[in-house]
């Protein structure tokens, strides 16, 4: 089965001592036979999204197995240079947003500027939904449009918050390293259908074996498994 | 591998009001091989330790499931009563403490009379420490009681570092590893402090088993490191050779 990982990084961590280096990054990802991951540097999300960007791009060159993911900082943002076209045509595959590790609120006019300029392509989105009204409030920016966007950071807390908002988006998709409560996967899939589920771990910052163990534990079939494990985020990367 | 699972919850689950049962942890249980698992009632945790206590006394004694009593020091006469009634019982293995506002950790002057009732018990102590001033906070606590064993349930939480470094000086400090799943978290703990101070916990029904057992199982450790955190370590600070839970 094809496992493709949405969910890591690499570079330095200067919040929580930790190995999160590349090395340790491709190590993981062979112990437990990840075929791709989508990644990005941290530099991109504590210092420079310019810098990060770069350094993604950097680290990712010549290693098929990583998969370069883009980063804006809405704060340091200034439309009409069309970076996100240029970051697109340079191989980045996916862009993602922190909005609790940077400190900005979603209610941010330059994330709706940046979303409404991505409009034109179909590259995923993957924001963290990690508080409570993240979802909701990101249902209401970018939910009903054609671009799929990916709920990462999902808890016991926010999982029925998560499930109302794909319910009435189905641009709007889900990532799994945080969703850890028993059944989680399963009532997902009853929920919203195994076609919504992008598996993730967080790996080098979380267990990659905790992760995918929660995944193969949690009883749902082969079929819907294999969309979850790899199978949609292949499809919204274009195949 | 044999499992001990030292942190379950049974009963209706906060916010989503569904309810997990003695039967669906049984079921995990069989699933995981957990051959035994400490629990205390969600109420307890979550809003009435007294009518908490009285539910996990229901469901303990039958073999595999022993009980953890819960105080909250908020209400110290009614804790030491429940302590009195709950701990001199062989299915209760361990005391859990809280404060009884959630994200304010127990400190050594609000938990001091209650510990003191509780020496005669000699049963492990259980702190809630999912962030660094909760494991700062039971560190006081158990340099204050040298002689009672205290378990730091969640190991700090992202500050898991903090609660290796704390444990490592606190020798009646021992770590339980639910919550977050740092890959480095195990090999750390074992390289310092040593497996045998490392016990698992799965924080059941609101985590999955399966993260803290890919966890544990992921750590740059021996196999015989592994099994003392599943099983070793907990059959030892509860004082279990390989015996049931005698019905009372």
């Amino acid at each position: 089965m094809e496992i493709i990982d949405a969910n890591t990084t690499f570079g330095p961590s200067p919040r929580i001592t930790a190995d999160i280096s590349i090395d340790r990054l491709l190590a993981a990802v062979k112990r437990h036979g990840v075929t791709k991951s989508l990644t990005l540097s941290t530099v991109g999300i504590f210092h420079s999204h310019n810098d990060g960007n770069a350094d993604t791009i950097a680290q990712c060159q010549g290693k098929p197995e990583l998969l370069p993911v883009a980063t804006i900082d809405p704060r340091g943002y200034f439309g009409g240079l069309k970076q996100t076209s240029n970051l697109i045509s340079q191989g980045f595959k996916m862009f993602r947003f922190f909005p609790g590790e940077q400190g900005w609120p979603l209610d941010h006019n330059v994330l709706e500027d940046i979303l409404e300029e991505m409009e034109d392509n179909s590259v995923p989105v993957m924001i963290n939904a990690g508080r409570t009204g993240d979802a909701s409030a990101l249902g209401r920016i970018i939910g009903g449009k054609e671009h799929p966007l990916i709920l990462e950071g999902v808890v016991f807390e926010t999982l029925a918050e998560a499930v109302s908002v794909m319910k009435k988006h189905s641009n709007i998709y889900v990532e799994t390293h945080s969703l850890l409560v028993p059944g989680g996967l399963r009532f997902l899939v009853d929920q919203v259908g195994a076609d919504r589920i992008i598996f993730g771990s967080d790996c080098p910052r979380s267990s990659l074996g905790g992760a995918l163990r929660y995944i193969k534990d949690s009883g749902i079939s082969d079929e819907d498994m294999s969309k979850v494990l790899g199978g949609n985020i292949k499809r919204l990367l274009g195949g | 591998m044999a499992i001990i699972d030292i942190r379950v919850q049974l009963g209706t689950m906060p916010i989503w009001g569904t309810a997990f049962t003695e039967g669906h942890l049984t079921r995990m249980m069989e699933r995981y091989g957990i051959e035994r698992a400490v629990v205390s009632a969600t109420t307890a945790n979550s809003s009435d330790f007294v009518k908490g206590n009285a539910q996990t006394k229901s469901i303990v004694g039958k073999g595999r499931i022993f009980g953890c009593a819960v105080v909250n020091t908020q209400y110290p006469a009614e804790s030491i009563e429940d302590m009195r009634q709950y701990l001199a019982l062989p299915s209760f293995a361990a005391l859990m403490i809280l404060s009884g506002r959630p994200g304010y950790p127990v400190t050594l002057d609000e938990c001091s009379d209650i510990l003191n009732a509780h020496r005669r018990f000699a049963k492990p102590v259980l702190l809630e420490t999912p962030d660094k001033s909760a494991v700062f906070a039971a560190d006081q606590i158990a340099r204050a009681f040298p002689g009672i064993k205290f378990v730091m349930l969640g190991m700090g939480g992202s500050a898991w570092r903090t609660a290796v470094a704390v444990a490592d000086k606190t020798l009646n400090l021992v770590l339980e590893v639910s919550g977050n799943l740092s890959p480095d978290k195990i090999t750390v703990g074992a390289a310092t402090v040593g497996a045998h101070r490392m016990v698992f916990g799965s924080n059941l029904p609101f985590a999955d088993p399966a993260a803290s057992i890919g966890l544990v199982l992921d750590g740059e450790i021996p196999d015989a490191d592994k099994q003392m955190i599943f099983a070793g370590t907990a059959r030892r600070m509860f004082g279990w050779g390989g015996q049931s839970a005698p019905a009372e």
